[in-house]
């Protein structure tokens, strides 16, 4: 569905540089860190940058000049960008009707009033959860087969996040041919919806893993000094020294689990891996 | 491009309080001081107004999101055009219906020259606003436009001034006043209309070239 051959981007201080390849039908997020390149990847595959080495691939087409009908498949929603905010629903409603062949009316609008949109409200008079809501609806209300969700959760209550992953996972279920790509840096969102996950720090992916074997076979060791020692740092990726010893990352949990019964050995959550594999820079010994 | 134009004229509906008010004074004053004042006046207000949506599109950065709907930017910059050209033409309609009710309210002789007339007062406007202002908007955003029009306007005033100081172009003024003599208000439209397609031309061109090297 979407493929990044060799893609750079530069800018003055920043430089992305992403090689990957999405399939059809997975919900794959981007995690990392604010500033880390995800909202970059996402403007190079809607085209809205062009890559300065490398090309972008959707759906079989460059992403800076993919034809109507291709945009019509495409289901966008940005962080900070969207309609004008002095319109109101009812004044989008016929904008992306005439937009989008498969727009579905009845059933944008029954979700928008589920959901407590006012539609002859101007959207600038909506707080951030609406808005939110809003730009979530927009993009999966025309029958896309990719939808982009440039962090879609941002800036929103757990109640609020949680009806915005609860969309989708409902878009999903619709049609399992759909693919999804949701980028957050509130990582515990993607926890329970991605397939896979992409992490990326500082313009580059530094990991790419299914949800299912980061959150069943990752761990982190916690050991004290002796221990460290004593044991086997085959399966170590990264170990960080605190105060009691060493926090140690792993990809074979279970290995020190049958190994080591005493030790103890926790799951890993994204954010404890963006922290391990991106914050500590001091002392670390990275493998 | 069906939803930009849709776009646009749902902004412009916003403004429905100020096109009253607009067009209460252009029939206030052409009833009043001048017969012909809400031809171009409504035009140039029509303009403005509908230049203000690319204002509406670059406020709160809606540019990234609106370029994700199914439109190219190249149609984006056409239904621009498109759309400050029909909305002034449809004002200056209003306008020039304004000074021929006027115009027999208050006895005045209308034949089809002061239709000419208003028509052909109404395209140098459309020339400056759409021709000039839309890839300068685009360029510059709203306020540096502003400012990049001021001082195209100075020069423009500057280099007219030191031409018009010149006895060859005097000299062809005077022969260009004698040819349209007779036929003026027709000679003078046609004139204006072949500039206004030439240079539209030209503009759509370069505010395609302006969008198409953006970046969001």
């Amino acid at each position: 569905m979407i493929t990044a051959k060799n893609v750079t981007k530069r800018y003055v201080d920043f430089t992305l540089q992403v090689d990957f390849e999405i399939p059809k039908g997975r919900i794959t997020g981007f995690i990392g860190k604010n500033g880390a390149g995800k909202s970059t990847t996402m403007k190079l595959i809607l085209g809205l940058v062009s890559p300065d080495e490398g090309e972008m691939i959707v759906m079989g087409s460059s992403a800076t000049n993919l034809s109507i009908k291709e945009k019509e498949n495409i289901g966008v929603s940005l962080a900070e960008s969207g309609f004008s905010p002095y319109l109101r629903i009812a004044d989008i409603t016929k904008i992306l009707k005439k937009a989008y062949p498969n727009f579905a009316q009845e059933k944008f609008e029954n979700a928008c009033r589920s959901m407590g949109l006012p539609l002859n409200k101007p959207m600038k008079e909506f707080s951030t959860g609406m808005k939110a809501k809003l730009r979530v609806l927009v993009a999966m209300t025309h029958e896309a087969k990719l939808l982009i969700l440039d962090e879609p959760t941002a800036g929103l209550d757990v109640e609020a996040r949680n009806e915005v992953l609860d969309l989708i996972r409902e878009y999903m279920k619709e049609d399992e041919k759909r693919t999804v790509l949701i980028t957050s840096h509130i990582s515990s969102d993607l926890e329970s919806l991605c397939d896979d996950i992409y992490l990326i720090d500082n313009g580059k992916i530094i990991l790419h893993e299914d949800t299912d074997v980061i959150l069943g076979e990752y761990g982190i060791l916690k050991v004290d000094q002796e221990t460290f020692q004593k044991m086997d740092k085959s399966f170590l990726a990264k170990t960080v020294p605190t105060s009691f010893g060493y926090t140690c990352f792993t990809k074979e949990k279970r290995y020190y689990k049958d190994n080591y019964p005493g030790m103890v050995i926790e799951n890993v959550k994204l954010d404890e891996l963006i922290l391990m594999l991106t914050e500590f820079k001091k002392g670390e010994n990275e493998k | 491009m069906r939803a930009l134009l849709e776009k646009d004229i749902r902004i412009l509906l916003l403004r429905k309080s100020t096109m009253v008010m607009f067009l209460v004074i252009g029939i206030v004053f052409t009833w009043s001081f001048s017969a012909y004042f809400s031809g171009a006046y409504l035009t140039m207000l029509g303009s403005m107004l509908a230049i203000s949506t690319i204002s509406y599109d670059e406020a709160d950065n809606c540019m990234p999101f609106l370029f994700t709907l199914p439109c190219a930017r190249k149609q984006y910059v056409l239904e621009k055009y498109l759309f400050v050209y029909g909305f002034s033409f449809i004002a200056g309609l209003i306008g020039l219906l304004i000074i021929l009710v006027a115009s027999i309210a208050k006895g005045l002789p209308v034949d089809v020259t002061i239709i000419i007339e208003t028509l052909a007062s109404e395209i140098p406007i459309l020339l400056i606003t759409g021709g000039i202002m839309i890839p300068l908007q685009l360029k510059f955003g709203p306020e540096k436009s502003r400012m990049v029009l001021l001082a195209i306007v100075g020069v423009i005033f500057v280099i007219g001034y030191m031409i018009s100081k010149s006895t060859y172009v005097r000299n062809l003024m005077a022969e260009a006043g004698r040819y349209m003599d007779g036929n003026a208000p027709i000679r003078l439209f046609a004139v204006f209309l072949v500039l206004l397609v030439v240079l539209s031309v030209l503009s759509v061109s370069i505010s395609g070239k302006i969008m198409d090297g953006k970046e969001y």
